[in-house]
């Protein structure tokens, strides 16, 4: 079953990466915070501008200028996010996962003034909830998508006090999730590995403390750990 | 083999490779053949997905190919060579492939204009049917010659400073370039918008353009106007052209589904739009530093404002046969 939003990208390698475009809400979040520094920029350059006159005003005026238009341009070039993308851990990739360059950045930031219309970016964010990978206008003509850029990831080496003889047979996916909490069990706290310890014990015939370590056994055995 | 022994076996490796794509500029610093180690971590991915390894080890190779892609393929970032690449290739070859819209737009544009402004030279009071009086008045203010002469009108003094110059700039960028959007956007609602867009700015233009002359400022205003105009009026009226080529792919589909249709319009137009938006930036520039200066005689300018007029036409009416595809 498929319930998360994760797109395939096949590589010429004939492997598939998996990225998970981010969603309206984190991305209206990443744009608050990015407005906000647009805000502080301009009104530091105003403040600072403003004992230069009636020349001053105009330079405030370039700056706004440039910030409306190039603010995510830089960003999105040089660093591949903008500081509230990259504080709400998402990225700018054109459609095949590559680095965004500068055609395809100054397209979709241009045609943000599409997806602000009529008011409010109510067309983009009407485009961002109908496309399946969460896109507006100016993604879609300049090819690209925002994805979230995962912190890498630690391969987590589980430790269990005793070995035990298991003998269960079970499924692939079991399997999996079996690994799969023994991997994430250092992130997760005791009595919340006990909840989950115990779905399982219909299955595993062990209740109590006894169930996280058993489990721990199970997964050791799966992944050839002895 | 179990999971345990294949990282065991891999880990190294895994290793090395994380290290050199972290610094892609870095990268002859390492002693990896990249593609290489590339196509040896898909392999170790399939076997992972297909051996069921946990999701853990899954999604760590994920993340490592997905670095190394980005790092293997990306693409260059050279700014000034795409630009005039899309201003000397791009763009006129689009601009041909959408001619007849092109054509159209400039005659319902300049046609709705020559109307307007023959009515108003004609019966003068037709200006106030399109604006309101106290818009009138403001727009007599503006290009009355005497209101430059004398230096205590306010506003609009001898010369203009050139503080006020960039505040202009702004002005003129945000405004166009809505008014371009709207014509483009338009197209969505079958083409009507643009339509509305089009002939509202064109009515507007005429209406204006005569009721200046009525007033006898023709002088001040003309030679403010012409230069940037080129740039100015044919962005919008190229836009307009782009609004429809949306507009008639979604009236018109012909073998396509819409919504494939309204996709292909947006590949044909969006080379249009960019073009449209650099044009606008020009006439900024133009307008707010080059129309604006009264220490210009007006001998210049109009030589200037023609030469302007006679190269835009030239460029975006580019020889050469539609038949030759810019499109797969």
């Amino acid at each position: 079953m498929k319930i998360d939003n994760q797109i395939n990208l096949e590589t010429a390698e004939g492997i598939d990466i998996q990225l998970t475009p981010a969603g309206i809400g984190v991305r209206t979040l990443a744009f608050v915070y990015d407005l906000l520094i647009r805000v502080v920029i301009v009104a530091a350059a105003a403040i600072a501008l403003s004992f230069a006159g009636k020349m001053g005003i105009g330079l405030i005026l370039i700056v706004v200028f440039l910030v409306e238009w190039f603010y995510p341009v830089v960003f999105e070039i040089t660093k591949g996010q903008t500081p509230g993308k990259k504080s709400f851990g998402l990225t700018v990739v054109y459609d095949n996962g590559l680095p965004v360059n500068l055609a395809g950045s100054l397209i979709r930031n241009l045609f943000r003034a599409a997806d602000f219309l009529p008011a409010f970016y109510l067309l983009g964010g009407v485009c961002m909830l109908l496309s399946s990978h969460n896109k507006r206008v100016g993604d879609y003509i300049g090819g690209t998508m925002v994805v979230y850029k995962e912190a890498p990831i630690r391969m987590s080496y589980f430790s269990f006090d005793k070995q035990q003889k298991v003998d269960i047979k079970l499924d692939e996916e079991t399997q999996k999730s079996v690994i799969a909490f023994a991997e994430r069990s250092k992130t997760l706290s005791p009595q919340r590995q006990q909840e989950l310890a115990d779905i399982m014990s219909p299955i595993t015939q062990v209740t109590g403390p006894e169930a996280i370590s058993h489990l721990k056994s199970i997964a050791a055995n799966l992944v050839g750990k002895t | 083999m179990k999971q345990h022994d294949f990282i065991q076996m891999r880990q190294k490796s895994w290793d090395v490779f994380a290290e050199a794509v972290k610094e892609p500029h870095k990268l002859h610093e390492y002693d990896i053949d990249l593609p290489h180690a590339f196509r040896q971590l898909t392999h170790d991915l399939a076997v992972a997905k297909s051996r069921l390894y946990s999701p853990a080890l899954i999604s760590r190779l994920n993340d490592l190919l997905l670095q190394g892609q980005q790092c293997l393929y990306k693409p260059g970032n050279r700014i000034w060579a795409p630009f005039w690449q899309f201003v000397k290739y791009d763009f006129p070859a689009h601009l041909l492939l959408i001619r007849p819209y092109v054509i159209w737009a400039h005659i319902l544009f300049y046609g709705f204009a020559l109307i307007t402004f023959t009515a108003t030279m004609i019966e003068p009071d037709f200006v106030r049917n399109v604006m309101p009086n106290a818009q009138v008045t403001q727009l007599e203010q503006m290009y009355d010659p005497a209101s430059r002469i004398d230096e205590n009108t306010g506003n609009f003094r001898n010369e203009r400073d050139s503080d006020s110059d960039f505040l202009m700039f702004g002005f003129y960028i945000k405004n166009n370039i809505s008014i371009a959007f709207q014509c483009f956007v338009g197209g969505f609602l079958l083409g009507f918008g643009t339509l509305y867009y089009l002939l509202f700015n064109a009515i507007f233009f005429g209406a204006v353009s005569a009721h200046i002359v009525n007033v006898g400022f023709s002088s001040t205003f003309f030679s403010f106007v012409i230069t940037h105009g080129s740039f100015e009026l044919t962005a919008i009226v190229l836009s307009a052209a782009a609004g429809g080529v949306v507009g008639m792919h979604v009236i018109r589909p012909g073998a396509l589904s819409r919504a494939a249709a309204l996709k292909r319009a947006g590949k044909i137009t969006f080379p249009i739009i960019f073009g449209a938006f650099l044009m606008l930036v020009v006439a900024a520039f133009i307008e707010a530093f080059w129309s604006s200066s009264t220490t210009l005689p007006n001998a210049v300018k109009y030589t200037v404002g023609a030469i302007c007029w006679v190269w835009i036409l030239i460029y975006i009416f580019p020889r050469g046969s539609r038949d030759t595809k810019v499109l797969p």
